[in-house]
């Protein structure tokens, strides 16, 4: 990363910023600490716009949130991509989206009521539909009146029944009627006279009356039946011919209206970009962070662009500027998916290690000695490429199934190693034999293993943590992990001493070492620093995990296989032990890939990451 | 051990789902309490206090007195639902106590003919469908009241009384008596330390309160204090019988270790306030469970009250408002 | 007698080392889903947390297998 000063004349700061923005490498850095000198800072301030680029501003925003409000009246229809310029026409282009605006906010509204329109007849129609079937038992006569209802729970029939009897000393008929969604239909039929006193009661009751627009209130049954009918087909006509016409008008002009907004969204960017910038009386001044590797081409294209006007300084980065460089992780190749791992924690400080690379070549490593099944393996093979081949577009999921590619083919590897098809199934297919070691048996040496394993993996973290010390020049950090990696040393040879083929004679000096670094700890780590280095100590003993998930998973194939030999039918027996593998299998995804993550988040990254670093984001056109 | 307040289940909706294990809302707890406004100050000095409110990334930001108190309620009734039913018994007196402001509203708004307002606030509540349904019931309010009452007695006899009161003496008495009622049965019954010391706590600051108003008024009648406080009835008659206006300030001092300079009305209640919202901090980091929720609904209740003041007193003055905000 | 003794050593060994981590991990699980609800931004951080525990776990299980294949 570069910290960069970009200088010029006033008068090219915008074609400067839509330069930086087209190029996209190039983050700008809105405070002043660090980039103006000492003693000039009374020469130079904020960048304060003119009058114009305000009313421009205020202009641009007024058009976009005219612009929203016009999009949201339309249909989302797929259109093709315009490539007007909108600059020189933009007068005209905001006069006439005026007026469309307003039409089709018209369009919108009379939509909006036809569908309330619509969902009130169908209603009425399924109401009259099930009363109709009722009306057969009821003469419609002058002096009777009709109260529809709906009704939400039926135990309320009972009480209405009862309500209304009270109140019609028993002269009523209710009908109810349940419709196809659950809610009941009632028909009430009273006496004109006291058909008031009914609905006000039942108002009171909280049960809605079914009421009629008053266009239809004078007809007969039959009448407001076709009536209703009529005028939701016309209704639905309309919605019709609406959804059709805005539909059209999207076709037409979306096209349009989008690219000026994009453009609208594009040059409101760049104008507020120049708050972050810096000026003195004739020049402005653009401070910023970039990669190295592109300052030459920022450098060219700003002398292509601008003949010379436009300068490009690269800045010596300071003490205080360490904590604010922003960081991007730069990895090619091979290691270039494995910043998905990384990225799930925050990044890691400039003044440390990418933890990439490591990430990149342990963890298939890890995950392949814990699956270590040539036939899982080859399932896992062939899952990741189907993955890479149909996301194809889709960043993560590609990343993660390149990881997955490149650790399944360890698990092969190691697989033939331990002698493993889909457990001992190799064995007895095709007599596949193991290279070094049998996991089901040799319980033992393959706990020595990832032990061993585990200290190669600790002792180089704890290696990066004391470079990256060293390279901070905190001295103190420096020497406390060495003592470390020495304590470390001291131990294992205590411990291996132990054991046949060592003598015991070396356990007396290593045991006077191990007492004279000892105090040496806490003069460089504190009192907590014996802490630290049982956490080491412990940290090693939990890459015991390879061994003892690797042997869960060679067990469960075990055990696949035999069900299938204890079942006694062949079909059977295959489905019992293809289920189990298959199971296996969903396992042997997962848990390698936790616990080789964890090996490396907690136990590794502990010894030399640090954590904290800000993100690069540089200015540039929004996708 | 389990607390008591079985009874009280009935008023309050008891929740289909089980709620999610207590460290899960806690975490939660303690990420929402980072959104919650701390620095009044800064928030009053910023240009457009409201356009900050309302551009706040958060859900149900709202604009109104009434928003803030219904966004409260909303957030006391997530908390509620995301309980276990263990923690849900703890904390049931102390939502049952905030409840009861919003039975009041409704017997209010129902007393105004105001059902729509009623039924809103309800659909806000943590009442149950039951209780809710009695008080949209329709009756005059004399008669819901009484309903209500019947209801409550099963607390305490002392909620029988509710109708009678309320035709004899008005609502605020009313209102008054069950709060009063509600805190001596409370104080009865079996309850979590933290719950116990904050019911205590309340009922140190509304004794003080009550005592503060009389001796302001200068009336001679004696107050009636409620029990259950750490400070002794005795000490409060006393100081009301020296009629010493200033011997409020060492009980004030006793209850929050704050020594206010002039007994003024605004002085006393936020020193009170503030007494809570410490001792509420304290209880949180010292019982991480039930403390930490309820400093986190307290901390909400303080920020809502903020809001209110800020949302009311448009126009006045701002440093006149940094005077009546809480910490 | 002695092999059923030293079985029963290794089953404990495991055995409680697991019922540790499980309550842990059971108490940080239902913590990490309270946080992912409210900070989604810190899922890699809730992962590494889960996972500390599990050396318990590990470790019960590097015991039970030496008492079991050590211990003759």
């Amino acid at each position: 990363m570069s910290k960069v000063e970009i200088i010029g004349p006033k008068g090219l700061l915008e074609a400067a910023l839509s330069l930086l923005k087209d190029l996209g490498i190039f983050q700008i850095e809105p405070a002043a600490v660090g980039f103006i000198d000492k003693g000039c800072e009374g020469h130079v301030t904020s960048f304060l716009p003119d009058e114009t680029s305000l009313s421009e501003v205020l202009f641009l925003e007024n058009l976009r949130t005219r612009l929203e409000e016009l999009f949201s009246y339309l249909p989302p229809v797929e259109v093709r991509k315009s490539y007007i310029e909108p600059l020189p026409v933009i007068d005209t282009i905001s006069k006439t989206m005026e007026k469309h605006c307003a039409a089709c906010r018209d369009l919108h509204q009379r939509k909006e009521g036809l569908q309330k329109e619509a969902a009130e007849l169908k209603r009425y129609l399924l109401f009259l539909a099930t009363i109709s079937s009722l009306l057969g038992s009821v003469r419609e006569t002058p002096d009777l009146d009709f109260i529809g209802l709906t009704i939400k729970e039926p135990q309320m029939i009972g009480r209405l029944r009862e309500l209304i009897s009270r109140l019609t000393d028993f002269r009523f008929e209710l009908l109810t009627e349940t419709e196809e969604d659950g809610t009941i239909v009632g028909l009430i039929t009273v006496e004109k006279g006291i058909s008031e006193k009914v609905k006000k009661s039942l108002s009171d009751e909280h049960v809605p009356e079914l009421r009629f627009p008053p266009a239809v209130a004078d007809l007969t049954f039959a009448e407001k039946l076709s009536y209703v009918k009529e005028r939701a087909a016309a209704v639905e006509a309309e919605i019709d011919w609406i959804t059709g016409e805005t539909k059209k008008f999207s076709t037409r002009w979306l096209p349009i209206y989008k690219r000026v907004k994009e453009w609208t969204d594009e040059r409101l960017s760049l104008l507020k970009a120049t708050a972050w910038v810096f000026e003195t009386r004739m020049c402005f001044f653009i401070n910023g962070w970039m990669p190295s590797g592109d300052v030459e081409r920022l450098r060219k294209s700003l002398l292509g662009a601008f003949s010379g006007k436009v300068a490009i300084e690269e800045k010596e980065m300071l003490e205080e500027d360490l904590d604010r460089v922003p960081i991007v992780l730069r990895n090619r190749g091979y290691f270039k998916p494995f910043e998905l791992l990384v990225k799930m924690l925050p990044l890691p400080k400039y003044t440390s290690f990418d933890p990439t690379p490591f990430i990149g070549v342990f963890f298939p490593v890890f995950f392949g000695m814990i699956l270590g099944d040539a036939g899982y393996g080859l399932i896992l093979l062939a899952l990741s490429l189907t993955l890479k081949r149909v996301f194809r577009k889709k960043g993560d999921i590609r990343d993660g199934a390149k990881i997955l590619l490149i650790s399944s083919l360890y698990a092969i590897f190691f697989g033939i190693l331990f002698g493993e098809f889909f457990g001992e199934l190799g064995t007895a297919l095709f007599g596949l034999e193991p290279l070094c070691v049998e996991r089901r048996h040799a319980v033992i040496p393959m706990l020595y293993f990832s032990l061993s394993v585990g200290v190669v993996h600790v002792v180089l973290g704890l290696v990066l943590g004391l470079t990256s010390a060293m390279k901070k020049k905190a001295k103190k950090e420096a020497a406390f992990k060495l003592l470390n990696v020495l304590l470390i040393f001291c131990i294992i040879v205590l411990i291996a001493s132990f054991f046949k083929p060592f003598p015991w004679l070396l356990s007396k000096p290593v045991i006077i070492v191990i007492l004279v670094l000892t105090p040496l700890l806490f003069f460089t780590g504190g009192l907590l620093a014996p802490l630290e280095l049982l956490k080491s100590i412990g940290n090693i003993v939990s890459y015991a995990r390879i061994m003892a998930i690797g042997l869960a998973s060679v067990l469960l194939a075990f055990v696949a296989n035999r069900m299938a030999g204890m079942m006694g039918d062949v079909v059977i027996g295959v489905i019992a032990a293809g289920l189990l593998h298959t199971i296996n299998i969903v396992l042997g995804v997962f848990s390698p890939t936790i616990h080789s993550l964890r090996l490396h988040y907690v136990e590794f990254f502990s010894k030399f990451v640090e954590h904290g670093g800000r993100r690069f984001a540089p200015f540039k056109k929004e996708s | 051990m389990r607390y008591s307040m079985r009874k009280g289940g009935e008023i309050l909706e008891c929740g289909r789902e089980g709620g999610y294990p207590a460290e899960y809302l806690l975490s939660r707890i303690r990420g929402r309490r980072t959104s919650l406004i701390t620095d009044w100050a800064a928030f009053l000095s910023s240009e457009t206090p409201l356009d900050y409110l309302s551009s706040l990334e958060r859900a149900g930001a709202e604009n109104s007195p009434e928003g803030v108190w219904r966004r409260l309620l909303r957030e006391y009734r997530w908390v509620y639902r995301q309980m276990e039913e263990g923690l849900r018994e703890i904390f049931r007196p102390f939502f049952l106590y905030t409840e009861l402001r919003t039975l009041f509203f409704c017997l209010r708004f129902l007393s105004a003919g105001e059902m729509t307002r009623m039924e809103e606030l309800l659909g806000h509540s943590l009442f149950s469908k039951g209780f809710r349904k009695l008080l949209l019931g329709g009756g005059d309010v004399a008669d819901t009241v009484g309903a209500v009452g019947k209801v409550f007695v099963s607390l305490a006899p002392g909620f029988g009384q509710m109708k009678e009161i309320f035709l004899t003496k008005g609502i605020r008495t009313m209102e008054l008596h069950v709060t009063n009622t509600y805190l001596d049965y409370v104080r009865g019954s079996r309850l979590h330390p933290v719950i116990r010391a904050f019911f205590s706590r309340l009922v140190d600051a509304r004794n003080i309160m009550t005592l503060y108003k009389y001796l302001r008024w200068e009336m001679k009648v004696a107050p009636r204090f409620l029990s259950g406080g750490s400070i002794a009835e005795a000490r409060l008659r006393d100081v009301f019988a020296r009629e010493d206006l200033f011997g409020v300030i060492p009980l004030v001092r006793t209850l929050t270790g704050e020594v206010i300079e002039t007994p003024g009305p605004t002085e006393v209640e936020n020193s009170l306030y503030r007494g809570m919202t410490a001792f509420l901090r304290r209880a949180g980091r010292s019982t991480p469970g039930p403390g930490l929720i309820l400093d986190y609904l307290w901390r909400c209740s303080v920020e809502a009250r903020n809001l209110g003041i800020i949302l009311y007193g448009q126009g006045t003055d701002r440093e006149d408002l940094k005077g009546e905000l809480l910490r | 007698m002695e092999k059923v003794l030293v079985a029963f050593a290794a089953a404990l060994a495991i055995g409680l080392s697991a019922i540790g981590t499980a309550w842990a991990q059971s108490r940080i699980g239902a913590a990490g889903a309270g946080t992912l609800a409210e900070k989604p931004e810190m899922s890699g951080t809730i992962i590494i947390l889960l996972a500390i525990p599990e050396t318990m776990v590990i470790l019960g299980f590097v015991i039970a297998t030496m008492i079991l294949f050590t211990v003759k």
